[in-house]
């Protein structure tokens, strides 16, 4: 399974979104800002990356998890994305779309667009960090959510495979 | 053989009109058969049935006389973000942008 986490520029919440999920960042307390500005990823990316697919590792149960920054027509691109996985005759299943945008308050956007936006670095990537830790108990509801998702899906396709595998050997 | 993906900016009308031209044969999904371009009424008719089609949605128009396969996309204003996250996403769907004649709109 793939799991993509999406935001508007890959630069915030999906990028907290995908190391919550990752067990990078820690899902029973709330992590300093110092915590969320350490990570790698965190408020680096550019304009010129929106489109980008960035990799970011695989979880526990064997998913690979993707971050992705789609701008601010989502759905479009989003559909976009949809329909070419059909067109290649690959598995929709097989892809998990995941907002992280909402998860976010608004000092956490602010910050952000302060720091890639208006290039107010020092100032906005403290503010998007501490905009995240306030958020941060919706951020981990929400990747918890994610990976129930994701647990259910793998599910029922393991019971559709084996429902095939026992009508083949009625037949 | 590549496929061919006729790119519009906004509602890409012009690029849908592109790819009509060039399609000799449409694979129009609503009838049974694939359709030969008759008149300028199905041309058309068509058209506006494509233009419904939700932005971002790939859509297979047909084939031209080589035999290529002709697609067509509205972007809206998010033609480079597609462009960037097609290319990704072809890699890890055992694609490849090669394989695609891309003519922006």
């Amino acid at each position: 399974m793939n799991i993509v986490y999406h935001c508007y520029g890959s630069a915030h919440s999906s990028v907290v979104a995908a190391a919550i999920h990752l067990g990078r960042l820690p899902t029973h307390r709330i992590p300093t800002p110092e915590e969320i500005i350490a990570l790698a990823d965190f408020d680096v990316a550019r304009n010129d990356s929106l489109g980008h697919l960035f990799y970011k590792g695989k979880d526990e149960d064997g998913n690979n998890v993707f971050t992705i920054g789609m701008g601010k027509e989502t759905e479009l691109v989003k559909r976009s994305i949809q329909s070419l996985i059909r067109l290649s005759k690959k598995d929709e299943r097989t892809f998990m779309f995941a907002e992280a945008l909402p998860n976010i308050n608004r000092v956490a956007k602010i910050g952000g667009a302060l720091s890639r936006r208006y290039g107010i670095v020092g100032i906005g990537r403290r503010l998007a960090a501490k905009g995240i830790c306030q958020s941060y108990e919706q951020l981990v509801e929400f990747v918890q959510e994610t990976k129930k998702d994701i647990k259910s899906h793998t599910q029922i396709e393991h019971q559709q495979k084996s429902h095939k595998q026992v009508e083949c050997s009625v037949h | 053989m590549k496929h061919k993906l006729y790119v519009g900016d906004g509602a890409g009308r012009s690029a849908l009109e592109k790819a009509l031209q060039e399609a000799t044969r449409y694979t129009v999904q609503y009838t049974d058969q694939p359709t030969q371009k008759d008149s300028v009424d199905e041309h058309v008719s068509i058209k506006q049935e494509l233009l419904k089609k939700s932005l971002g949605e790939i859509v297979e128009i047909g084939t031209n006389e080589k035999g290529q396969k002709i697609y067509w996309v509205a972007v809206g204003e998010s033609k480079n973000i597609c462009l960037q996250a097609w290319a990704d996403f072809w890699d890890i769907l055992d694609d490849c942008i090669v394989n695609w004649d891309i003519i922006e709109n």
